[in-house]
């Protein structure tokens, strides 16, 4: 036997069996384009995470919005402005039946032309509960759709609700394709939507590509493709963007202000309604009492957060209300950090100091855990800094990082860092499922609404008025006097809320790039792109 | 010697067909015994699907919504959801993942090809870096070169596959610029041999890197033995050159163990792959198997199992296959 050859052969052998799995592996994937033709346009981007689904019945917003149009879109201010429809939504004298009046001549991207039937199609699908589209929740109250012509669709629901135009942001797919579950939806990899983009390629797992749409009714994009990749290490995320990868990523706050100034790139950030809190739940006896609440809320140094935890990028809150409320945000109602205070406030109300430092009243403790989410490094770091200041004050604090499972079964009795402002467009949707007692009975199914147990009668009547008031005046006076009550018998401690960050490069070779406010959600179909349909090249 | 050689080529090869056989049998009752276990192990961890399938939106999603999500998961309890996916599978359909909202059999097929890719390569190439240095460092024992050579070897089968792969990110690709820092090719270009080429040297190298050190230790224990052994000694003493005698007689007889071991590593590899594969935006299985765990998604998580558990049997079987056909002192019916 001569090992010589045999191992040359055998090196020959594997150096075949190399070539020949770089070659499959080449021909396997979803069949390229052929790659940019000069003169194309191209955004490059970074996103954390691969995207779940295309399917506009299971995200809403983001992605799906360059996509797909809704009957309205989110807007510079965040305000709400017509996409599909041609105006404001019409409700009648009860507020149970809306109105909503869409363009005429419209086409999806497979050629076919977008009608009422397919908005029909679209939100009786959604509300559908063997479809289980995850975005049912925000439609409780709509129980029927119908459409008397071709360009209207009529609304009804089971209350007053008078939000509901809030709501209308979901993308309207063609009736055709609307079948099976969100599970095995064909929408969910190969979307068919009327939006400015569409998709061209999926490399499961790398990236997606979405180029400008020949059918789209509005201006072609000046942008002609996007590339995003996934991305899901931000190491690698802000390293991939400084060597030249990518445009822009979403970057975690001091991720992206290390990277202000290095290499042409900016920090971009945009406000957003996405808060944080901690609850205090009424099944931890020492938060049945309000001096204990408001001097919780007396005791933490907000303004340290902002700087300390979120660089700067983010504001002090007091209440879920953010500025991206608009008029129904009052910017005077802030906690000041008064430690003094606080400690006054319990000893007044009976709580005094133990041998061991931890104040009690009548042999209760004030003694309680904070939960995080394990994987999220900002709660952590909230979760930290609270219970910090407040063993300042003599209050006895452990924090628990916790899986999604057990924050559900905890959120009875121990606190938790809470996030919020999924649907910050209308004061309702921000705020009433956090504060309403109505939403206050533990339930570990739904453990994450009204996650206090929270329960006042004048802020109950408060919401409701709003909830069912057509009069924006009268809406706005409401949430007004909301922020008063919750001032004095605060439901949680909110901490604050976040700005965005992310870098990018290039922003000033386009004008008509602006700020958004952001949902809880983010990421690079947000940050400054979130309009990059829009974008005019600067010559 | 004095078998004819082509005889004992046939009887090794009929050895070699009893082998597969053997072993094509025994993964019926281990493939459904490594399948039924994730489904028991799934069960008893304390992520539920409904919440995966949410993911960070499961923090605003009502009773109804969750209920309804929650219908739409529902396979029963372990074994009727293992039964109902081996049901699906026999017929093709690999079932829906829930996290990623496609078919897994789609997903497997998107996503195997790249990570065999960097596994073979990195497997390839941690041989063809490892081999020449147990040669050289067997050479001459007592060198200083050879101690710093095991002494490196040592100290990088320390090091996780995770950390040396950022190593040669920030190096190679982002300090010096040489090599790509990730994905398959550049963010929208389309995908060429040369490209994906390029792209795939980086973590191959960081799987060769983390193989290379048990490979070099090994081999080169097994030359020192081998060095020593009576028809070395034998060799030398009737004067043949020491290129002739190292890749004579010493070599093939210290490869042989190596073979052994290369089937036992193979689950190692995957898992240093599944690291490598974050590190380098790389759309391999890896990435995809702990979002399954994590998300409790049953099927894709029994598909990558399934796949994997194939993948090292086969795996296995070839280094055993190798072994019987290289070293006439295995008997097949041992193995």
């Amino acid at each position: 036997m001569s090992t010589g050859r045999t191992s040359s052969r055998l090196s020959a052998a594997a150096s075949a069996v190399l070539v020949l799995v770089v070659a499959a592996a080449c021909t396997n994937p979803t069949p390229d384009n052929g790659g940019a033709d000069a003169g194309q346009v191209t955004v490059r981007l970074a996103e954390y995470a691969e995207y779940a689904t295309l399917n506009p019945l299971d995200a809403m917003f983001g992605i799906t919005s360059k996509i797909y149009d809704g009957l309205y879109a989110v807007a510079a201010d965040g305000a709400m402005e017509p996409d599909l429809a041609t105006g404001e939504p019409e409700p009648d004298q009860s507020l149970t039946r809306w109105t909503v009046r869409i363009q005429d001549g419209v086409g999806f991207s497979d050629g076919t032309a977008l009608d009422s039937a397919d908005v029909v199609a679209t939100y009786r699908t959604l509300i559908d509960p063997a479809y289980a589209s995850p975005l049912a929740s925000s439609f409780e109250f709509l129980t029927d759709v119908s459409a008397p012509d071709a360009t209207t669709v009529e609304f009804v629901l089971s209350e007053p609700y008078a939000p509901f135009p809030s709501t209308l942001t979901v993308g309207i797919a063609p009736s055709e394709l609307l079948t099976g579950t969100v599970l095995d939806s064909t929408l969910n990899r190969e979307p068919v939507g009327s939006g400015p983009y569409r998709l061209t390629e999926w490399r499961a797992g790398e990236s997606l590509t979405l180029e400008a749409s020949d059918t789209y009714r509005g201006e072609r994009p000046d942008v002609d493709r996007l590339v995003i990749a996934f991305v899901p290490d931000e190491n690698v995320r802000a390293q991939r963007l400084r060597a030249g990868d990518f445009d822009g990523a979403q970057l975690p706050p001091r991720a992206a202000a290390e990277l202000e100034g290095v290499d042409d790139l900016t920090v971009f950030t945009n406000t957003s309604a996405d808060y944080r809190a901690v609850t205090l739940p009424q099944g931890v006896p020492a938060f049945q009492d309000p001096a204990v609440r408001l001097a919780l809320n007396l005791a933490v140094d907000r303004e340290a957060l902002v700087e300390g935890i979120l660089r700067g990028y983010g504001r002090a809150a007091a209440t879920p209300f953010t500025p991206a409320q608009g008029a129904a945000y009052d910017a005077d109602a802030q906690f000041a950090h008064d430690p003094a205070e606080a400690e006054a406030l319990l000893d007044a109300a009976g709580w005094t100091a133990g041998a061991d430092g931890t104040r009690a009243q009548d042999g209760v403790p004030l003694q309680f855990t904070i939960m995080y989410f394990a994987e999220d490094t900002l709660r952590r770091d909230l979760a930290l800094a609270v219970a910090s200041d407040l063993s300042e004050i003599g209050a006895d604090v452990e924090v628990e990082a916790v899986d999604r499972p057990a924050a559900a079964a905890g959120m009875n009795t121990k606190a938790f860092v809470l996030g919020g402002g999924d649907r910050p467009y209308d004061p309702d949707t921000q705020v009433y499922t956090a504060l309403h007692s109505s939403f206050a009975p533990y339930d570990p199914e739904d453990a994450y609404t009204n996650p206090s147990g929270y329960s006042d009668p004048r802020a109950d009547a408060l919401l409701d008025t709003a909830r069912r008031s057509a009069d924006p005046d009268v809406r706005t006076q409401a949430y007004l006097d909301l922020q008063e009550v919750l001032m004095a018998n605060p439901p949680m401690i909110t901490l604050v809320t976040l700005e965005h960050t992310y870098a990018a490069r290039g922003l000033d070779e386009y004008s008509g790039v602006e700020h958004v406010v952001e949902p809880h959600e983010h990421g690079v179909a947000w940050g400054p792109w979130w309009n990059v349909e829009e974008w005019k090249a600067v010559p | 010697m004095t078998v004819p050689s082509a005889a004992r080529s046939s009887s090794r090869a009929h050895a070699v067909r009893r082998v597969v056989l053997r072993r094509a049998l025994w993964a019926v009752p281990l493939l459904l015994g490594v399948s039924a276990l994730v489904f028991l192990l799934a069960s008893l961890t304390p992520a539920d699907g409904t919440s995966g399938f949410l993911g960070a939106r499961g923090e605003f999603t009502n009773t109804q919504t969750r209920a309804a999500v929650g219908e739409l998961l529902d396979q029963g309890n372990w074994w009727q959801a293992c039964l109902a996916w081996w049901q699906g599978a026999l017929t093709g359909d690999w079932g829906t993942s829930t996290i990623l909202r496609a078919p897994v059999a789609d997903t497997l097929a998107a996503r195997i090809p790249w990570t065999a890719l960097v596994m073979t390569a990195g497997l390839l190439l941690g041989a063809l870096l490892a081999v020449p240095l147990a040669v050289a460092a067997a050479r001459r024992p007592e060198s200083l070169a050879a101690r710093v050579l095991t002494g490196v070897a040592w100290a990088l089968s320390a090091a996780p596959a995770y950390i040396v792969g950022l190593g040669l990110l920030l190096v190679f690709a982002l300090g010096l610029g040489w090599l790509p820092a990730g994905g398959l090719a550049p963010p929208g270009e389309p995908l060429t041999v040369a490209t994906v080429a390029s792209h795939a040297l980086l973590p191959a190298l960081a799987v060769a890197l983390s193989q290379v050190p048990w490979i070099a230790l090994h081999l080169h224990a097994a030359l020192i033995g081998a060095r020593s052994s009576d028809a070395v000694l034998a060799a030398r003493l009737r004067g043949l050159p020491p290129r002739t005698v190292t890749s004579r007689h010493v070599l093939p007889v210290a490869v042989v163990p190596l073979l052994a071991l290369l089937g036992t590593r193979l689950p190692e590899l995957v898992v240093g792959a599944a690291l490598v594969e974050t590190v380098f935006s790389w759309p391999g299985l890896g990435q995809a198997m702990v979002d399954a765990a994590v998300g409790r998604d049953l099927a894709l998580l029994a598909g990558t199992t399934v796949c994997l558990t194939v993948l090292v049997l086969l795996g296995n079987l070839l280094a055993d296959a190798a072994l019987v056909l290289v070293d006439p002192r295995v008997r097949a019916d041992d193995l």
